[in-house]
């Protein structure tokens, strides 16, 4: 799966209205259809040139077009900044005990030298995006069975992030994913109510953004941002969330 | 008094003004300060300070390093405002304050207002986001930003209080310093020759933290920094009343104080400032609140840096002690006798038998020209498996004498009665350590407060006949990360003929990969492991009974971390004895 596939699966939002049904038969249909992947590949690319050879974007860089992208394990960060260090392979990502990165034989010769086992894996799987698809077609229960997680909630679209494999499902169940481009996705607001001290860990353990924490008549209450993903999984634990009114400058 | 404030703290600075008036700082106070610049954010942006020192020109081997950093968070302003406050609190005031000068005089202090740049011009762009808390990295998948005090390489990678998903405002990046703005600071503290305390800035909630903060457990060291903190919050508190709390109550991974804490073993710290609390709109107090906030977070500021600087009294100690505790304790085992290696402090007998009483001599510095009267002198013993650190609340008290310190070296003896007991690992291994207050020696803070410490082990002397002769030092890492080690032996005392030889140890078993990374040979430790070294020692045939000499071991080591590798360890004493008796009992021999 390369690039075009990418930028296949999305469209910008200036452009969704005619890129909704261009995917006709038609040889105009056909011709809109390439002139917009070729658009989304440039955009891609130029997003690319902003970005360093860390960042997921690499997946679109030239140089790295000719390699394979593998992972290794190692044992934690430190270990990851060593085969950065002393080996000059910089990762793609380093997430739980995995090393990612762009390969190809002389990199993974010199790796089993030091007792790794690269193992190749499939970017698409790995490698995800954030975007918006509006509520057109479909249900959130249907993106969630794609495997996509729901980030945010809003009236007239969702944001959801998932993997490439995922936003090609997601395409071939009509759904529309489109960049966020400068609709950069915002938090919202969170009063979150804890009977005890110990908890107000966990609930920065699920990702919310905790401002401060005071104590209340029933325990604490902790005041922070958090996404819906993240408010989800907070009431599932249990927890008693209250969403607040946005800060101004969110539009959504 | 201290002279008034040049720059405008009545409205908040735009990061353009910002980096005029700090630069303004620099050509007003050339004999002081000087700018610098540490690298460039992901946009490009560069990533400014200012140094101040007397001699701001030179990158001085000689003299300690403070850092104060503020906006690792774009919309935490305040900590913008307070570093830029403190750089012209120290120029503006040096010319006339002593007891500034005599801290400074012995420092480099490095003030960097904002290390997020990016970010920081985000949050004052109209077209951005007041709010905005990381750095704004395109994350190439549709959204932006690393939280950059997520992305230390010190326990990165854990969930707790930081989140591998790229939208979440808590997003510790693609790897740890995966973001050029802590690279730079990173690199920038490693390229430091003597760095002692650090001080990020933060708002809000009005804490002043302390590592660990991945974690709940207390780090190495914990009274030291505790004190410390526990200081500036009286401080903060004594000029408004604001109360700062010590605790926030949950963990967050790979950040900045946990990383210079454990690599370098320098105070770090990070005031959380005003207010205390205000949801998302914590983040924005008016700007009246600028100049009270700085008031109150001066002298612990000011503290920080009699504490790492002013070192007009202190109690010597050996060679390389940075007054942080051991990294490692080095004991001796079977039948060894054993003391650290510690001029100042010292004991009469060295040689120390359970239950015996001796002297014990505590070597307290005043490098003043003036005698300092009524010095409080504590001394205190302490099991050194629960802290190395005085005082300590496990620590004993041995005894206390209020003196009068002249200038230069003065001794000060106490009664010691050796404890007949063991500590909580069964060994016959204290430290002793010694405390020293002063009301008028500190003059930024209210009082003096460092410490030493020396410890013995089962108090025999070797003795040992012509002839070969095993000796076994036991090496512990009590480091969180394994170690490369490595013994060197003094052997200047020795008299002519005797040898002594410490065989490098075979490779781990198991490969560590992160020595095998490193290109390591020799033996490595991890975390909590214990090493046996072999000392392998002849005593001629000459050797007259009665002779007695000492061997000095010194361990180093060196952590298997990326970047800078600081070299710690400690030191350890045999002293060897060729006994009278003939035949004599000897200790059990190890073969």
């Amino acid at each position: 799966m390369g690039t075009s596939s990418v930028a296949f699966l999305l469209r910008s939002s200036r452009q969704k209205s005619g890129s909704a049904h261009a995917r006709g038969s038609s040889p105009k249909g056909l011709l809109r259809s390439w002139s917009l992947i070729l658009l989304f590949l440039s955009l891609l690319l130029s997003q690319a040139g902003a970005s360093s050879a860390q960042s997921l974007q690499a997946a679109q860089r030239p140089d790295n077009a000719r390699k394979s992208f593998y992972r290794i394990d190692v044992e934690d960060s430190i270990e990851a900044g060593l085969v950065e260090q002393q080996l000059k392979l910089k990762p793609v990502l380093v997430l739980s005990r995995g090393f990612y990165y762009y390969g190809d034989d002389e990199i993974n010769q010199l790796l089993r030298r030091y007792g790794y086992v690269p193992v190749r894996v499939n970017r698409d799987d790995v490698l995800t995006r954030v975007v918006m698809v509006p509520r057109k077609k479909g249900t959130e229960e249907d993106l969630v069975k794609a495997g996509a997680t729901v980030v945010l909630r809003e009236r007239e679209y969702w944001v959801v992030r998932a993997t490439l494999t995922q936003l090609q499902l997601l395409d071939r169940l009509g759904f529309v994913a489109e960049e966020l481009g400068r609709r950069e996705p915002r938090p919202r607001q969170v009063r979150i109510a804890v009977p005890r001290r110990e908890q107000i860990a966990e609930v920065g353990e699920l990702r919310v953004d905790i401002y401060s924490t005071a104590k209340s008549e029933k325990g604490y209450v902790v005041l922070g941002g958090a996404f819906d993903d993240s408010i989800d999984e907070l009431k599932v634990a249990g927890f008693e969330v209250e969403v607040l009114a946005d800060p101004p400058g969110v539009i959504r | 008094m201290p002279a008034r404030a040049q720059i405008d703290f009545t409205q908040y600075h735009t990061p353009t003004s910002l980096a005029i008036d700090l630069s303004n700082l620099a050509t007003t106070h050339p004999a002081l300060s000087q700018m610098f610049t540490i690298g460039a954010s992901v946009e490009g942006r560069a990533i400014q300070g200012i140094k101040i020192s007397t001699n701001p020109g030179v990158d001085d081997p000689a003299k300690g390093d403070v850092v104060f950093v503020g906006v690792h968070h774009a919309r935490e302003w305040l900590a913008a405002e307070m570093p830029l406050r403190l750089a012209e609190y120290l120029l503006t005031n040096y010319a006339t304050d002593p007891g500034l000068q005599a801290c400074m005089n012995n420092l480099q202090i490095w003030i960097i207002p904002v290390l997020n740049p990016d970010g920081y011009a985000y949050t004052a762009d109209p077209s951005g986001y007041r709010y905005w808390r990381k750095n704004r990295r395109n994350n190439g998948d549709g959204t932006f930003g690393v939280d950059l005090n997520r992305n230390y390489g010190f326990q990165w990678g854990l969930n707790s209080g930081s989140s591998p998903y790229t939208n979440d405002d808590t997003y510790r990046g693609t790897a740890s310093f995966s973001e050029p703005e802590t690279a730079a600071f990173r690199d920038f503290i490693a390229a430091r020759h003597n760095p002692r305390a650090m001080l990020t800035y933060h708002t809000y909630s009005e804490l002043f933290l302390r590592p660990w903060s991945y974690t709940t457990s207390d780090p190495p060291g914990e009274p030291t920094l505790a004190y410390v903190a526990q200081d500036s919050i009286s401080k903060i508190a004594a000029v408004h009343g604001e109360t700062y709390g010590e605790n926030i109550w949950y963990t967050s991974s790979g950040e900045a104080t946990d990383y210079f804490w454990n690599q370098y073993r320098m105070g770090a710290f990070t005031p959380e400032m005003r207010p205390t609390s205000g949801g998302i709109g914590g983040f924005s107090p008016p700007a009246s609140q600028i100049i009270p906030n700085s008031e109150e977070n001066l002298p612990a500021a000011l503290a920080l840096i009699h504490d790492a600087g002013c070192r007009s009294l202190w109690i010597k100690d050996y060679s390389g002690d940075s007054g942080a505790e051991p990294s490692a304790v080095w004991v001796g085992t079977g039948w060894s006798h054993a003391f650290w290696v510690s001029p100042d402090i010292s004991t009469v007998p060295v040689t120390l038998v359970a239950g015996s009483t001796v002297t014990l001599n505590v070597v307290v510095h005043n490098d003043t020209s003036v005698t300092k009267s009524g010095a409080i002198v504590r001394a205190y013993y302490t099991d050194p498996r629960l802290s190395l650190e005085f005082p300590n609340p496990v620590a004993v008290l041995i005894g206390q004498q209020t003196t009068n310190l002249s200038p230069g070296d003065t001794t000060v003896t106490f009664s010691w009665t050796v404890p007949t007991g063991t500590n909580i690992w069964g060994e016959h291994h204290w430290c002793v350590g010694a405390v020293v207050l002063h009301p008028d020696d500190r003059p930024l803070t209210t009082q003096i407060q460092l410490s030493n410490n020396i410890g013995g082990r089962n108090f025999e002397t070797v003795e040992a006949q012509a002839g070969d002769r095993l000796l076994m030092v036991a090496v512990t890492n009590h480091l969180d990360v394994p170690v490369e080690y490595e013994a060197l032996i003094n052997r200047e005392k020795l008299p002519r003929g005797w040898e002594v030889v410490a065989p490098r140890l075979p490779p781990n078993p198991r490969p560590n990969r992160k020595a095998l990374l490193l290109g390591v040979k020799g033996r490595t430790s991890e975390p909590g492991e214990t090493v046996l070294q072999p000392l392998h020692l002849h005593v001629p045939a000459t050797a007259k009974p009665g002779t007695k000499t000492t061997i000095e071991v010194n361990g180093v080591l060196k952590p298997l971390v990326p970047g800078k590798r600081v070299p710690l360890g400690n030191g350890f004493l045999f002293e060897i004895r060729v006994p009278r008796c003939k035949p004599c009992k000897l200790y059990p021999k190890i073969d």
